[in-house]
């Protein structure tokens, strides 16, 4: 993701071995999911799959309500028991009434919260730019614990993305998540800026242990079978012994030493009948055997980052990219592509599988309904920003008005337009259904329920 | 489709007959209380604000503000004043650096239900639109409450900032009005006393604050080793501390 011209060249980017392997036909046969999450964490379940068997609406309504916060929303919303809980890089996390959008409660930390909270026997887990992970009481909002990490920062590289001057270091500004954390077994498991994946006891806090990897974890990790698999921005994603910490094996994805653009696992893996699924900022969607971490097959996307992660359901996996705009489904078993369709502009949010219908947040501040079997855009909602296109952030039809937006490589005008992009409600967050309503955090600042 | 917006359009002028109505009868007093939702018109920059008013004790006015985009959320509403012409208040609270002179907003009540006026911030003005979308959802500040016996009491410990050793003794009590209070005396090169507006004590944990200094105390509370532990912040700054107090000095209260 990056300004026009910014992308290297296919030979300006190396892979390892694992990343130019050929599809593999070997794997398990990929059944139909019960789908029965609790939602109660990031992508519905520990195994971050994000398959759900409540149907989002047939058509789009009206808006039930919003809930406006004090700046942008990254972070997706969970459910518990009736309350919608996420956070808000105003720095609070909200728990709202899902039925009358009015605040339950809201706890102040001292960074913005792009983290997605996940609930686990009555407390909220959730991450914050502070460098702290919080555990709140799930009712009150109270603070039970914190816990501090080596801090937090986003990753940052010179000359990154072609930006100038080169020998600058510069903050990513598209690493906008932080790691959103998973429960299992009573521990807490997050990366962290700070380079580590930690695991805590989740009822005192207490390190349990922690794993260094060579840069930034924002992605968040997925657990199966005493498994925690968790992407690094160093290029790397890690199969590590839930109880131990201890490495069972790491994927090498492809790495960019140039500029930095084609690199790193910002979106996070699900974990289905033993395939691990996982995009990349290499432009690579992969399936890794999650018991050997060798690559089954790899979709190609033609340096499209693939920031949001993958859903899978029913035998199919549902991924989205960046610059080439793409919703994109493949055979789970094999990597063949079934469905390809144009969602106009760069997609961060994961796609959602909720009934017959896939849910794909757009950064153009659209949210767009999919038919799951045909891929044809059956409603889409707009945020007021969007439809008003202030500073024509936005083409005619939707996409990025890049040309316009990006007028050079330099690193502080480059930033400053890529902040501005997201004037128009872009859609960073996941939408979770629930009883025939999508919520969705946006950039304007406003949770949406939809119906 | 004129069959369903019929009743809405006639719900519409209802609802502003009878904010008008309201507003005669009592001063405006009910009409105004609400969420109010618009934008002002900062040129070339307009800001979305969200407005809650509510009625509270004794006649006067609870209210908080949102401005999405600039990470206030609930910030609370100063010197509310209702009249016949309309409504003004104070939001200071909403900004971490002084603007001078301080920001205020002045609205009326028009005919078509809608307040309207200007916000004046740093001596400039900009109009501003707002209109009703639904119940007040006032931020109240959070308070202090009652704390534990094993919490209230003396205690002390130290810290570094900057090289340089602060030794602290922070005293805590429930008062009359049974919210908790207290102060915090910091000793280093010189000697500073803090009043502590917040005491906010969960199981397990606590945080203290002394809110005109930006000074935080917080961390994990131990009832039965006698300890907070955990950090002092001021600012962008932090240290950590272990506060202690002798067991079994804890008030106690029949």
């Amino acid at each position: 993701m990056t300004a026009p011209k910014l992308v290297p060249s296919r030979r300006d980017v190396r892979r390892c071995a694992h990343g130019r392997l050929a599809p593999l036909a070997a794997g398990l046969a990929m059944l139909a999911l019960p789908a029965l999450a609790a939602q109660d964490t990031f992508r519905g379940d520990a195994a971050r799959t994000g398959a759900s068997t409540e149907p989002a609406p047939a058509e789009f309504h009206r808006i039930k309500w919003t809930f406006p916060t004090g700046d942008r929303i990254v972070s997706s919303p969970v459910w518990d028991d009736g309350r919608i809980v996420f956070g808000s890089d105003d720095g609070n996390v909200y728990a709202v009434d899902a039925a009358t959008g009015r605040q339950v409660w809201m706890r102040h930390t001292d960074g913005p919260v792009p983290s997605t909270p996940a609930i686990d026997h009555g407390r909220v887990f959730v991450g914050s730019y502070d460098g702290h992970l919080y555990a709140l009481d799930a009712v009150t909002g109270a603070l039970r614990w914190k816990f501090a990490t080596d801090g937090e920062r986003r990753f940052e590289a010179k000359g990154l993305h072609g930006m100038t001057p080169r020998q600058q270091t510069f903050a990513d500004m598209y690493d906008v998540f932080l790691s959103s954390p998973l429960v299992a077994g009573g521990r807490v498991y997050f990366g962290s800026g700070d380079g580590h994946v930690y695991a805590l006891d989740a009822d005192s806090g207490a390190l349990k242990w922690k794993f260094a990897t060579g840069d930034v974890v924002h992605a968040s990790p997925a657990y199966a079978d005493g498994v925690v698999v968790v992407g690094s921005w160093d290029g790397n994603l890690y199969a590590l012994d839930a109880a131990t910490g201890q490495s069972r094996w790491v994927f090498h994805g492809g790495t960019d030493p140039l500029i930095h653009n084609q690199q790193g696992f910002q979106s996070s893996p699900a974990i289905v009948d033993g395939t691990v699924f996982v995009g990349c900022r290499d432009g690579h969607l992969y399936a890794i055997d999650a018991a050997t971490g060798q690559a089954r097959w790899s979709i190609d996307t033609a340096g499209s980052w693939v920031v949001g992660s993958p859903a899978v359901s029913d035998g199919r996996v549902y991924f989205a990219t960046s610059d080439s705009a793409l919703y994109q489904v493949a055979d789970a078993r094999t990597g063949a592509l079934l469905q390809k369709e144009s969602t106009q502009a760069y997609v961060f949010s994961s796609p959602e599988v909720a009934g017959e219908l896939v849910l794909v947040g757009v950064l153009n501040g659209a949210l767009q309904a999919r038919d799951r079997r045909t891929g044809a855009l059956r409603w889409q909602f707009r945020t007021d920003a969007a439809r008003e296109n202030r500073g024509w952030v936005l083409t005619a039809d939707g996409h990025f008005n890049s040309g316009w937006l990006f007028p050079s490589s330099s690193g502080e005008g480059t930033q400053a337009s890529a902040r501005r992009q997201q004037d128009v409600g872009s859609f960073f967050s996941t939408p979770l259904v629930r009883g025939g309503t999508v919520y969705i955090g946006s950039a304007d600042s406003n949770l949406y329920a939809i119906e | 489709m004129h069959a369903l917006a019929m009743p809405s359009a006639r719900g519409t002028r209802a609802a502003v007959l009878g904010g008008l109505l309201s507003w005669s009868a009592a001063g405006g007093a009910v009409g105004i209380a609400g969420r109010w939702e618009g934008r002002a018109e900062i040129p070339g920059d307009p800001q979305r604000v969200i407005v809650d008013l509510a009625p509270g004790a004794g006649g006067a006015w609870d209210g908080s503000i949102v401005l999405p985009g600039r990470s206030v959320k609930g910030a609370p509403l100063s010197a509310v004043r209702v009249d016949d012409r309309g409504i003004s208040f104070g939001f200071a609270a909403a900004f971490t650096i002084p603007i001078e002179p301080a920001p205020t907003m002045a609205l009326a009540l028009r005919p078509d239900g809608n307040l309207a006026g200007s916000l004046h911030l740093a001596g400039l003005d900009a109009p501003v639109e707002l209109r009703r979308t639904g119940e007040a959802q006032v931020d109240r500040p959070h308070r202090s409450a009652r704390i534990s016996d094993g919490l209230a009491g003396t205690w002390h410990g130290r810290y570094e900032f900057g090289g340089y050793a602060r030794d602290v003794t922070l005293t805590l009590a429930n008062r009359p009005d049974a919210a908790a209070g207290g102060q915090i005396t910091v000793v280093g090169k010189r000697t500073t006393t803090l009043d502590v507006d917040l005491v906010d004590e969960s199981p397990g944990y606590v945080t203290l604050r002394a809110s005109a200094a930006d000074y935080r105390i917080e961390g994990r509370f131990d009832a039965a080793a006698c300890t907070v532990d955990g950090a002092v912040k001021q600012g962008p700054f932090e240290a950590p501390i272990v506060l202690h107090r002798a067991c079994g000095t804890g008030e106690k209260h029949s």
